[in-house]
Parts: C-alpha cells; structure tokens; sequence
C-alpha cells in the first residue's frame, strides 16, 4: 500500500500550479500599463462595438437547435473509438454499433415528427 | 432483462402512438406494456430464465420483488395521471413515456451488479423526473421545482461518481461481489480511500432519498411539481433510491458496517425530527406530503441499518405499504384539483363525495401508522426488527410516530368535518373513472395487505 510520502509529488504540483496562477496574476498588475478608457472598461470589450443590452429574450428554439446540435455530435464523437477499433470488435461490435445508430435515428424521427426543426412556425 | 426491454419497447411506442392524437391508445399501450414487463419479469424468476444474458444486472428475488412493486406504483400513476395528462394532447405521450422511461432507471438500480450500471440507472431514473418536474410549463413554481431538483440532483451525482472513484482507488474493482470480497478479506487493514468513498456514495445516496440534512430541495421540488409527479416521486423514485442503497449498503459495505451504520443512526434521528417537526405547520398538502415523506424515509432508514436477512424484507413491506397511501392521497388532491393545493380544500371531504374521502382518510392513517391498515404492519416490521439490536433508536422512531399522529390525525379530522356555513358550498367533485379504480386499488390493499405482510 502507499504511504504518505507518495504523494509529496502531488502536493508539489498542486503548489506550483497555484503558485503560478497567484504569481502571474499579481505580476501582471505591476508589469502591465493601466489605460481607462469607456469602450476598454465596457462589459463586452472585444475589439468589435457592443450594440444594445444582452438581456433581452432569445427565441427558445435557438436554444432547441443548439441542444440537439450537441446531442448528434456526441454520437459521431462514440464513433472515433469504434472506427479506431472496427477490425477487433469484429461483427459484435458492428451490431452493438448498428443498435446505437438505431437508437438515435429513432430520436431523430421523433424530433422530426414533434416539429422541433421547423424554424418558422 | 426482458421485462426492462418491454417496459423501454412500450416507452418508446407510447411516444411515437401520441403522434395519432389519440389519448386512450398511448394510455392503452403504456398499460400493456407495464403489464407484459410485470409478467415477464415474474416468468423470468420463476422459470429462472432469461432471454438476453447482461452480466451487469441480474434480476434476484430482490430485484424481482421490488421491481413488481415499482411496476405495480408506476401503472397506478399512469391510471390516476390520465385525465391531467389528456388535457395537453401534445404532451400525452412524453409524459407517459418519461414516466416509463424512468421505471427503467428504477429497474437498472434494483438489479445492477457493478458500479456502472448503477450509475447509469441513477441517471435513467432521475433524468426523466428532472423534465418531469418542470412539466406544468405555465406554473413558475414547476419550472423552478424543476431547476431546484435539476441543479442539486446533478451535484449530488457528481459527488457520487467522486465516491465510487475511490472505491475503486480503494479496492481496484467496480464489480459488487469482487468489493465485498475485498473488504471482507482485508478486514482492517484496507486503505482509507474506501472509507471516504463509502462517505461520499452514502451522502449521495442520502441526498436521493431525501434524508437530512441533505433533504432540502424535497420540500419546494415536491411542492412545486405536478402532482402526479409527487406523486411518482414518492413511490418509484424512493423505492428504486432505497433498493440500491441496501443493495450497496447492507450488502455490499456489510463489512464496514461499524463504520457507517453510527452514522446512519444519527441521520435518521435527525431526519426523523426534521420531518415531523417541519411538517406541523404546513398548509399546503404536498409540502406536508414531502415533509411527512422525510419523516418516513427516516424509519425505513432503521432497516438499512439494523443487519438482519429480514432487513430487505421489511424495507419491501414499507415502502409498499408507503406507496399505496401517497399513491392514494396523491389521487384525492387531483380528484380536489385545488390550486394552491391548500390542506384547507379537504375540508368536507367525506360529505361530498364518500368514498374519495374515505380513501383520503385510509391513507393518512396508513401513514400515521393505525393498526388495522398496511402502515401499521410496514411499521411494525421495520421496529420489531430493530428492537433487539438498538432500542434508543426505535424509542425515538416511537416518539416521532407519536408526533406525526398529530398532523395526520388533523387533516383526517378536516375531512371529516363540515364545511363553514357562511362560505359558498364546493360543488361534489367529479371523478374519472380510471381515479376511481385507482382509488379502489389504494383502499384494498391498504385495508387488507397488511393481514398479507405477516402471513
């Protein structure tokens, strides 16, 4: 079993990763040049104007489509590992593949069906 | 195996069949479905044979016992649900779908084998109760019972995932029995990663089930939810939270139960108090639903802790005998349809329509825990049991039934009584059918199955 000097090396990274951080954020504040100006202190400042407030309402279905946006792109993401490992898992995991894939078209058609994509409705 | 593949199959029909506008066919082959999954898991136990072999869940005695009750609850919710959910026909079939969906989960952590799939049945169960609470799209209190619930319940998953991460830092497995072979076999001389693991999953698990002081989001989620969702809450979701829990508690960490069961003692004390002390004050019924549900949560905690072969026994009695009574008055307060759900609206109950109010009365009773009826017998078994290994606590579970008397006996009292005189009389109310077989269901088994428990 490990004993406790084990982990001396955790303990030492955990220190130099915050030493780091606190050290650059306090040398940061000597070093840099302080200029104030209204669109450098502005809440949005990004090189590009702010226009308007950002709080006013969204439509939801931006929010829709971006929800399901994430939720095909994590089934492409399941498909790396198998395409790395498509020879080993030989037809098993072709169908356990085929069974996902199925799963998720069917998702897909009830999506459809709902009317989740129609953008003007 | 199979009857969780049915039970998904009917899920995901009942989806799809909502497309056809038509209410009583979703409702028809959610019922089947619900039904056949029963059956096969029954078949499947008896014959001892399964179709489609997954080494991570195996349907035992247990699994198959409380798995016919949480099937048995979820159709009863469905029925009672019915009338609420066809009055949004777009929305028929998702919400009897999310409920089915979530039975799944139910089934996944009653019968799982290794970590994973107990991780995965938590999160298919709660998942669908997270939409499901925030259903009421025009009630600001559903959507903020749904965040609420969304938001701490996620927290909690992480700090199990934390805890289970340590176990298997601890004992280098994820597998139940290679865990409880390795705690059995390095009595005392395991690490200390196991111990905060074994923190870290109880206090999750505590969170689930709503006990203190990690009971905080029941009240407003409980309150602020539909009630057939409050209603689902308190029998399938608890009972799937509790299978796991003893199947990982008193089975699982058996061998560090000197570690964890002072612990748990404490808790349940505290939850017992919290719960009864909260709930005498309460106006609103599912606030005071929720607050007697923490109550109960504590006495059926005691099983966990005391180490008996009984012990699951007992837990199934008490969760079966604590669900018809929700189940039951669960469908009163739609049957009431009062809205702000105000503990004043059973006043005269019992005058305008007898039977519901009847049934309303059983199940409060049931819930104090008076002899002839189910929670009688659910109770009696728990604190038999516990006894003979700690008396304190089950003076203090006594002391705290006593308490809780109080405000069941007061709201039976309200249904009993007349309304005022000087207020316009409410109209009888009018009672589906489906509400009534409910209801029917609720008032025998609380009134004849508890003979049933101690045969």
């Amino acid at each position: 079993m490990s004993s406790a000097q084990d982990y001396l090396p955790l303990v030492i990274q955990g220190v130099v990763a915050l030493g780091f951080v606190v050290s650059v954020l306090i040398v940061t504040h000597l070093l840099g040049p302080r200029v104030h100006s209204k669109k450098k202190d502005s809440n949005f400042e990004c090189g590009i104007e702010s226009e308007g407030n950002a709080r006013f309402p969204v439509s939801v279905r931006y929010f829709l489509t971006a929800i399901l946006f994430v939720l095909f792109d994590v089934e492409v993401i399941f498909f790396y590992p198998y395409a790395v490992n498509f020879k080993a898992l030989e037809l098993e995991g072709l169908l356990a593949v085929i069974l996902f894939v199925a799963f998720f078209l069917i998702g897909f058609l009830y999506v459809l069906k709902k009317g989740a994509l129609e953008w003007e409705k | 195996m199979v009857a969780l593949i049915v039970i998904f199959i009917s899920g995901l029909l009942s989806l799809f069949l909502a497309f056809a506008k038509k209410p009583w066919l979703v409702l028809l082959t959610a019922s089947a479905g619900l039904i056949a999954g029963g059956i096969s898991l029954f078949t499947q136990f008896y014959y001892q044979y399964d179709f489609i072999h997954y080494e991570g869940l195996k349907f035992d005695g247990f699994a198959v016992a409380f798995g016919l009750i949480a099937i048995l609850f979820t159709l009863l919710v469905v029925l009672t649900g019915y009338s609420s959910f066809k009055d949004k026909p777009q929305h028929t079939g998702d919400y009897i779908a999310l409920l089915l969906f979530s039975l799944t989960g139910a089934l996944c952590m009653l019968s799982f084998t290794d970590m994973f799939m107990f991780f995965l049945g938590l999160e298919i169960l709660s998942i669908p109760i997270y939409v499901m609470a925030g259903s009421n799209k025009d009630d600001v209190r559903s959507s903020e019972a749904s965040l609420k619930y969304f938001m701490t319940g996620a927290f909690a998953t992480g700090v199990l995932l934390f805890g289970i991460a340590w176990i298997y830092g601890g004992t280098a497995s994820f597998k139940l029995d290679e865990i409880t072979a390795f705690i059995y076999n390095a009595e005392g001389t395991h690490s200390s990663l196991i111990y905060i693991g074994l923190l870290m999953i109880l206090s999750a698990f505590l969170f689930k089930v709503g006990a203190a002081p990690f009971h905080f989001w029941s009240p407003d989620v409980y309150d602020g939810s539909p009630h057939i969702v409050t209603g689902f809450m308190a029998a399938v979701v608890k009972l799937g939270a509790f299978g796991a829990f003893m199947k990982i508690f008193s089975v699982t960490f058996a061998g560090l139960h000197d570690f964890w069961a002072p612990a748990l003692s404490v808790l349940a004390i505290l939850t017992m108090f919290v719960g009864n002390l909260s709930a005498l004050k309460q106006i609103r019924f599912k606030r005071l639903l929720a607050y007697s549900s923490i109550t109960h949560v504590g006495y059926a905690l005691l099983t966990i802790i005391v180490q008996s072969p009984d012990s699951a026994f007992n837990l199934w009695a008490y969760i079966f005998s604590y669900g018809f009574s929700t189940i039951g008055l669960i469908t009163v307060a739609i049957i009431i349809h009062d809205e702000e759900d105000r503990i004043e609206a059973f006043r005269g109950l019992v005058r305008r329509n007898p039977f519901t109010g009847f049934v309303a009365i059983l199940g409060l009773l049931s819930l104090a825990g008076v002899p002839p009826l189910m929670g009688f017998f659910g109770k009696f078994l728990v604190f038999s049991e516990a006894i003979t290994q700690y008396p304190w606590l089950v003076a203090i579970a006594i002391i705290n039934s006593g308490i809780g008397i109080f405000y069941y006996l007061r709201m039976v009292i309200l249904v009993l009584q007349k309304e005022d005189d000087d207020k316009p009389k409410t109209p009888r109310h009018k009672v589906p059918v489906l509400q009534m077989i409910v209801l029917a269901i609720c008032a025998l088994a609380l009134l004849f199955g508890g003979n049933m428990l101690i045969f």
